[in-house]
């Protein structure tokens, strides 16, 4: 690969699903680690099988599937079947020339096929194992499936969570999958430091579960030390007010302030209500606490005779925490993080006739020449090839073979019409915002590509 | 004690409040050598923030400090002096990892440019944490959680579409950016130890969320898309937590190809009508479908559900936990997760354990956090040899 990153002596095996892992690889990914990402056409991703671009489903519609194209850029892909022996070998013929393998199938798949630590380092000493798992590797609960929503629940965060006398709540997201991905990377770079001073491999155990519940550490100080369970209160903050969600002018446009002073409250205060002076009920933070519904209103019945982004420039002009509640097209157009280079533009497969898009960048930026060039995520069997051949040596003959006996695939057999959903459909049911039919010239012509 | 797999790793940590220190806790945890710097007196803020341990004869010890800087040495130094600076430079020369988490400028104002700390230690790690990054036109904006989301894109998909977007509750965004550093200062750091240079690494809280909200971006780029927040139930079984006769659970269900599982979990024969069997049929009688399936779940309890569902493994519900839940969890105790805070053997308070295992090189305490000005003498003295009457020897605040 051209990928020349600072990771790029490290080599990763994901046999993988979804985010979990496929996220804490493209991270690793991004900085040139090679990343090959294993798939089969019988248990195919389920990002391979929903959201296309541009929601055409003719094809070879797998490979225009936007969420494993976003999850899974500069990666190789090669899609064994698991079920039949001989594509087994070749997984642990290539555990036996990487640094690193990585799973977030259940405990049951990795020993059903052999992939546990204890039979891997046998293959390969030193090798780095990463299980990601909802709960855990071992344990009562290590046999449950789990996506994002279950484990978000467990953690304890979604329990303090959600509106006021509400039930507890979530975002559309599947959310601890990417804790856990930015966990299981610190824990990788640790293992690989490790292991690059003493040559020592080892195996890494991450429970979604269990990394959210690290970042949400206030529940359980404040449950062990003061039997305090906290109240869910929305937007709210319980030692400052105002602090919340505002409508402003506009379908569905909303800015958040957060007033951390007097000095910003006198501010927010001067520009929303100049008329409004010496009120008794706001001239504390303690006594706007008290009166929060009311103090909450005023401000609603104000903001809302303005433009989200401007009022927040003029807030954070004079001082005043504010930001306005950007939606998936503001924050692809936000020219903050156009201004920082933020999205990373990618190309894509020629053949899925997709354009370049911009995607999410890294959470990081370093100096110096240690950032790879963006490659195209894998079509589906892309690299099966590259990696028998020339990886490990496969004669002709041999890889022929291998594809007679459907060790290998090179193409989904699953019948697009069954898993089509419309984005344009759900746009009129409410469960989207809007649907623009000129994005692609939109982005074309902000992202100049 | 057990090896570490970042021994000999030194980090001078010139972090406060939340997203640093976490960055400079998962080195310390997994066996870097940390060093704080605070500023005399008062030291990190967040030794101020809640929740504190009431009953206990330190009340105003932040248990929030405690938990984010455990493994970590406090010296007290004030960059501003001659001597503090001083000091600071001959730290760096033996420093792998500096983290800083000011505001922009606000490190080369105290004259530790990047150009200087370069010059000092070629192989320095240094790591820049702030709201928005080091660049920009929102740099110097004013923000906390709340704003991150807002402007970080998840917001917006978070809530229901016929209220306000909420935040999850307390610091996720500065969580998350403090893990991001904390990779991020590891790759680098990996890499000084083969080519000899260092990095310096801008990690924005702004876009630690904006990388991690999924399709928000991506769903307009390829669609033209734009989604939004939860809308009501609409004829499909929510993917939300619902009332249950005692918490809450999350019924997940794929599609309609489960339906019949959670028609047989619920064990609610009207479920069974054909005005239900459809997803079109269901749209069309969402009213009354909504209606029974929140009463069917309402006389239910959350344990028989959720592990009632995880029996059929295709449902895989979610279990809504608060801290006692989490404290009597099974898997939890299995993974002997929660830890007692070892300075005062009386006190009932526990903290999250390791968010990971390495089974070689295990998460560890080796010392909990410490009092402002613990480590003064220990460093400014006996490891910098500097005179003993440096300047804040003799106020060392809270430190006793």
């Amino acid at each position: 690969m051209e990928n020349k990153g600072i990771l790029s002596d490290i080599r990763v095996v994901e046999l993988s699903q979804l985010i979990a892992i496929p996220y804490a690889t493209k991270l690793m990914s991004d900085m040139g680690a090679e990343i090959i990402r294993l798939e089969s056409a019988k248990r195919p991703d389920a990002y391979r099988l929903s959201d296309f671009y541009d929601e055409k489903l003719n094809g070879d519609y797998w490979n225009r599937a936007i969420n494993f194209n976003e999850q899974n850029r500069n990666k190789l892909g090669l899609a064994l079947e698991l079920d039949n022996k001989n594509a087994l070998e070749q997984l642990y013929d290539l555990v036996s020339i990487s640094d690193i393998f990585a799973c977030n199938f259940t405990p049951r798949v990795m020993k059903k096929f052999g992939l546990e630590y204890d039979n891997l380092k046998t293959i390969k000493p030193d090798i780095i194992v990463v299980s990601s798992t909802g709960y855990g590797h071992s344990g009562p609960w290590s046999s449950f499936g789990a996506i994002g929503f279950g484990t978000e629940a467990a953690s304890g965060l979604s329990s303090a969570t959600g509106y006021e006398n509400g039930p507890p709540a979530q975002p559309e997201i599947p959310y601890p999958d990417y804790t856990a991905a930015e966990h299981t990377v610190f824990a990788l770079m640790a293992a690989i430091i490790h292991r690059s001073k003493t040559g020592e491999g080892q195996f890494v155990e991450v429970s979604q579960a269990e990394c959210v519940t690290s970042t949400i550490p206030e529940i359980i100080l404040d449950y062990t030390a003061n039997k305090n369970i906290p109240k869910r209160i929305g937007n709210s903050h319980p030692e400052i007010s105002p602090h919340g969600c505002y409508p402003c002018k506009g379908k569905d446009k909303w800015i958040t302030i957060a007033t951390q002073s007097e000095d910003e409250w006198g501010l927010l205060a001067n520009l929303l209500f100049p008329e409004i002076t010496n009120n008794t009920k706001f001239d504390s933070n303690a006594s706007r606490i008290i009166n929060r519904k009311e103090l909450d209103e005023l401000i609603s019945t104000r903001t809302k005779e303005w433009d989200s982004l401007e009022l927040m420039e003029i807030l954070q002009r004079q001082g005043v925490a504010a930001g306005a509640v950007l939606n998936g097209k503001e924050l692809l157009f936000n020219k903050h993080l156009f201004e920082r280079n933020f999205f990373e533009i990618v190309p894509h497969q020629p053949e899925s006739q997709i354009p370049e898009l911009p995607y999410p960048g890294k959470p990081w930026k370093m100096s110096g020449p240690s950032q790879g060039k963006m490659v195209a995520a894998p079509s589906f069997g892309q690299h099966n090839e590259t990696i028998l051949k020339n990886y490990l040596g496969l004669s002709n003959k041999s890889f022929q073979q291998l594809r007679e006996q459907g060790a290998i695939s090179a193409k989904i057999d699953i019948a697009a019409k069954e898993i089509m959903v419309s984005r344009k459909e759900k746009s009129k049911e409410g469960s989207v915002y809007s649907y623009d039919p000129n994005f692609k010239s939109t982005i074309k012509s902000y992202f100049d590509t | 004690m057990n090896p570490k797999a970042l021994k000999d790793v030194k980090v001078l940590d010139f972090t406060h409040y939340v997203s640093g220190p976490y960055c400079t806790k998962l080195l310390g945890d997994y066996g870097a050598d940390v060093i704080k710097i605070e500023r005399p007196v008062r030291g990190d803020p967040c030794r101020e923030l809640p929740p504190f341990e009431k009953a206990s004869q330190n009340p105003q010890t932040s248990l929030l400090f405690k938990y984010l800087n455990t493994n970590k040495k406090s010296v007290e130094l004030d960059i501003k002096s001659d001597f503090g600076r001083n000091a600071i430079e001959r730290l760096a020369m033996d420093t792998d990892i500096l983290v800083e988490n000011f505001r922009p400028g606000v490190l080369s104002s105290f004259g530790l440019t990047k150009e200087k700390l370069r010059n000092i230690n070629p192989k320095l790690v240094v790591v820049s944490i702030s709201n928005f990054g080091q660049t920009g036109p929102y740099r110097d904006f004013k923000a906390n959680d709340l704003i991150f989301y807002a402007l970080g894109g998840l917001m917006y998909i978070f809530g229901s579409t016929d209220k306000a977007p909420i935040k999850h509750a307390f610091r996720q965004a500065q969580f998350k950016a403090g893990t991001n550093a904390a990779s991020a200062a590891l790759m680098a750091y990996y890499n000084s130890l083969t080519y000899g240079r260092g990095e310096e690494i801008d990690i924005s809280i702004q876009e630690s969320i904006a990388a991690s909200v999924r399709d928000a971006t991506t769903s307009y780029a390829t669609s033209g898309v734009v989604r939004t927040r939860q809308s009501p139930m609409n004829g499909e079984i929510p993917r939300t937590p619902i009332k249950v006769s005692d918490g809450y659970v999350v019924p997940i269900t794929f599609g309609h190809t489960d339906w019949s599982k959670t028609a047989d979990l619920l064990g609610e024969e009207k479920l069974y009508n054909d005005k239900f069997t459809t997803p079109e049929a269901r749209r069309e009688n969402a009213d009354e479908f909504e209606q029974l399936v929140r009463t069917a779940f309402s006389v239910r309890g959350k344990h028989e559900l959720f592990y009632g569902a995880h029996s059929h493994r295709e449902l895989v519900y979610g279990l809504v936990q608060d801290a006692a839940d989490l404290l009597e969890n099974p898997q939890y105790q299995h993974d002997g997760y929660f830890q007692k805070m070892e300075d005062n053997a009386s006190s009932k308070t526990q903290f999250p354990g390791r968010p990971f295992h390495l089974s070689k090189t295990p998460w560890e305490i080796r010392a909990g956090a410490p009092r402002l000005g613990q480590h003064n003498d220990e460093v400014l003295m006996e490891k910098l040899k500097l005179s003993t009457e440096y300047p804040i020897n003799t106020r060392c605040s809270d430190g006793k």
